[in-house]
């Protein structure tokens, strides 16, 4: 019972941040500099036309006004018309979203393979030398800028030595994208058999893939190493320890268990971040997901997709922090 | 007793490579400060260091040579020029957008740490709102609206900041906002506003002050990412995220050194302000203890 009312009063603290962020950005929009109805009608127009089509799209109205209708369109599902590609803004976020969520969920994965390990080892072992080269690497991992990373690893496995295909797309432009299933390209090939598809999809994926995995699994491990030193300080390991457990026992059954809340809360806040748009990575690719779908949106004053991509992207990040409240509830007694 | 069963060669092999190691680690510790002088000194020299000025044009896309250094640009001009010339616009923008979301960000936070009720819930409320923005997109569309100057530059890099100090601030507050001092100081006839200025931020300057470089590092990072995406500092502006962006349309043409080098100079930058931020954290720790 009391769990139930916890999650109804946490899913009724998501209201507040989503109206602030909505209006934040609604009124942020409408100061973009460009009047959105020449977008739709052309610069040559008559005054006219341009009128009519200024009072169509509700421009005319208070700003108020215009975002109350804003509300009740979103509410029926309708996020409105992306006039930059013509297409109602649900139908291109069908394909954006699946092409980030790809990209952030790998790249999430591998961080989180590389980071731990690291993080329990240099803990474990915290005068060796794994622990030592741990501190440079994540050191450089947190100090450098991602897109410069990606770019410098296209310098080098694509331009020098010729490994890795071009920086371009999702997948190479003589393969056929895979049937859709998910949108998850590589999960869609494995599902309909298309090797073909798998292979250039991961090909392409791979480095953009390492490069985020590098820069956001440093602070992954860095929490790791910080929290499993703690635990194993503490008394309840010592006396683990005094009974003669097994070394094992005690990393993984007792330290790494008291570990886990911080990482779970700092894993799930780098997920919700990737998935509001890898803005920059994706540039560095040619990557079409949600954040080159929000800048190319922005640079063309297209409210309804930059709306909906912020509002996207910001509910991404409540609903993962909901849930990691959530994990946190009934995992530790003491949150109750 | 983990080591028991490695052959003693094999141990002190380890104890070398490892004492090499650290070594090399305190070589990199050690001159953090130098490295951050060296940094500043050569924003505010530029004009004396620098070979050429930073958009003086020679040939294009030549590659590093004695001539110049890093090579140059797609335009023509030199690119070790510009580094230094780079490092006052990125250092000035940083700097000023980390102060200013210091001077607004700390005391709204001690407030709201200190007064709690309506106040601290409101902002809390805004404060959650703003950081569930993915901060890029929240950036973009700022410097989309007002115009990409570099006093708008600093403005919405100052502002995406704000929240970190509040929170910061406020964590910090928290704890001893009913300690006797406080409450001495209160009966002691101050106001509200000085209790806060006088007797609670004194305390939390050591965080804040580590918080700062780290600061400035993340501001200098989203100020060559905003260039980098097109809608920061351009060229022929000097900085150093708009001349990565330039190398990045060179690179399938074989361009390397366009984007190298003012890469390198933003991870020094950054690396040197985090160890920076590092080093006064644990000195202040020492400090307390």
């Amino acid at each position: 019972m009391k769990f139930i009312l916890y999650i109804i009063r946490r899913i009724a603290y998501l209201f507040p941040a989503l109206i602030g962020v909505s209006v934040i950005m609604f009124v942020l929009t409408r100061v973009l500099p460009g009047n959105p109805a020449y977008m739709v009608v052309g610069l040559h127009a008559d005054e006219a036309v341009l009128q009519a089509t200024i009072e169509r799209m509700g421009l005319d109205r208070p700003i108020w006004e215009q975002y109350v209708n804003y509300v009740g369109q979103v509410i029926k599902g309708d996020l409105g018309i992306a006039w930059r590609t013509s297409y109602p803004v649900t139908h291109d976020l069908k394909f954006r979203f699946p092409a980030t969520m790809e990209l952030s969920t790998y790249s999430l994965l591998l961080a989180i393979l590389w980071s731990v390990i690291l993080g329990i080892w240099s803990a474990v072992r915290s005068k060796s030398f794994v622990s030592k080269a741990a501190d440079v690497v994540t050191a450089a991992g947190v100090s450098i800028p991602e897109f410069w990373l990606g770019i410098m690893l296209i310098v080098i496995l694509y331009s020098l030595l010729d490994i890795a295909p071009p920086p371009l797309g999702r997948i190479s432009l003589d393969v056929d994208a895979p049937e859709a299933i998910t949108g998850l390209y590589v999960i869609d090939s494995i599902a309909t058999r298309n090797w073909a598809a798998l292979r250039s999809s991961s090909a392409q994926l791979a480095l953009p893939v390492i490069t985020l995995a590098f820069v956001i699994g440093a602070p992954i491990m860095r929490l790791t190493r910080t929290f499993m030193l703690e635990a194993l300080r503490s008394d309840y390991v010592r006396s683990a320890r005094a009974y003669g457990m097994p070394q094992s026992t005690i990393i993984f059954r007792h330290a790494l268990r008291n570990a886990l809340l911080p990482m779970t809360t700092m894993i799930g806040m780098i997920y919700g971040y990737l998935l509001g748009g890898t803005v920059l990575i994706e540039k560095v690719f040619a990557w079409p997901g949600m954040g080159k779908y929000a800048v190319d949106a922005m640079l063309a004053s297209d409210y309804s997709a930059i709306m909906a991509v912020v509002l996207l992207s910001a509910s991404m990040y409540l609903v993962v922090y909901l849930i990691i409240d959530v994990v946190h509830f009934t995992l530790d007694p003491r949150t109750r | 007793m983990i080591f028991a069963s490695i052959p003693m060669r094999r141990v002190a092999e380890r104890a070398a490579i490892s004492k090499l190691f650290t070594s090399l680690i305190n070589l990199m510790g050690t001159p953090t400060y130098v490295v951050a002088a060296l940094i500043v000194m050569s924003a505010i020299l530029a004009p004396v260091i620098s070979p050429y000025g930073p958009t003086e044009m020679f040939n294009r896309l030549e590659e590093p040579s004695g001539n110049h250094f890093f090579g140059t640009d797609q335009n023509g001009m030199d690119i070790f020029s510009r580094i230094f010339y780079g490092a006052r616009v990125d250092l000035a923008v940083s700097l000023s957008a980390a102060t200013l979301a210091v001077l607004i960000g700390v005391p709204t936070g001690a407030l709201a740490a200190y007064t709690l009720g309506l106040f601290d819930d409101v902002l809390m409320r805004i404060v959650e709102s703003v950081q569930s923005f993915p901060t890029m997109l929240l950036g973009l569309a700022v410097i989309a609206a007002v115009g990409s100057d570099l006093i708008n530059l600093v403005l919405v890099i100052a502002f995406v900041n704000i929240p970190i100090y509040i929170k910061l601030t406020r964590s910090a507050v928290l704890p001893i906002r009913n300690s006797d001092f406080v409450h001495a100081a209160r009966c002691a006839g101050n106001s509200t506003f000085s209790v806060v200025r006088r007797h609670i931020l004194p305390n939390v300057y050591g965080i804040i002050f580590a918080q700062f470089p780290v600061n400035c590092a993340w501001a200098i990072q989203m100020l060559a990412a905003l260039s980098f995406i097109g809608l920061g500092v351009r060229v022929p502006e000097p900085e150093w995220g708009a001349m990565i962006k330039v190398g990045a349309d060179y690179i399938l043409f074989g361009g390397w050194w366009i984007s190298l080098f003012p890469g390198v100079a933003v991870f020094t930058t950054i690396l040197t302000l985090n160890r920076l931020g590092e080093h006064i954290r644990l000195q202040w720790q020492g400090d307390v203890r």
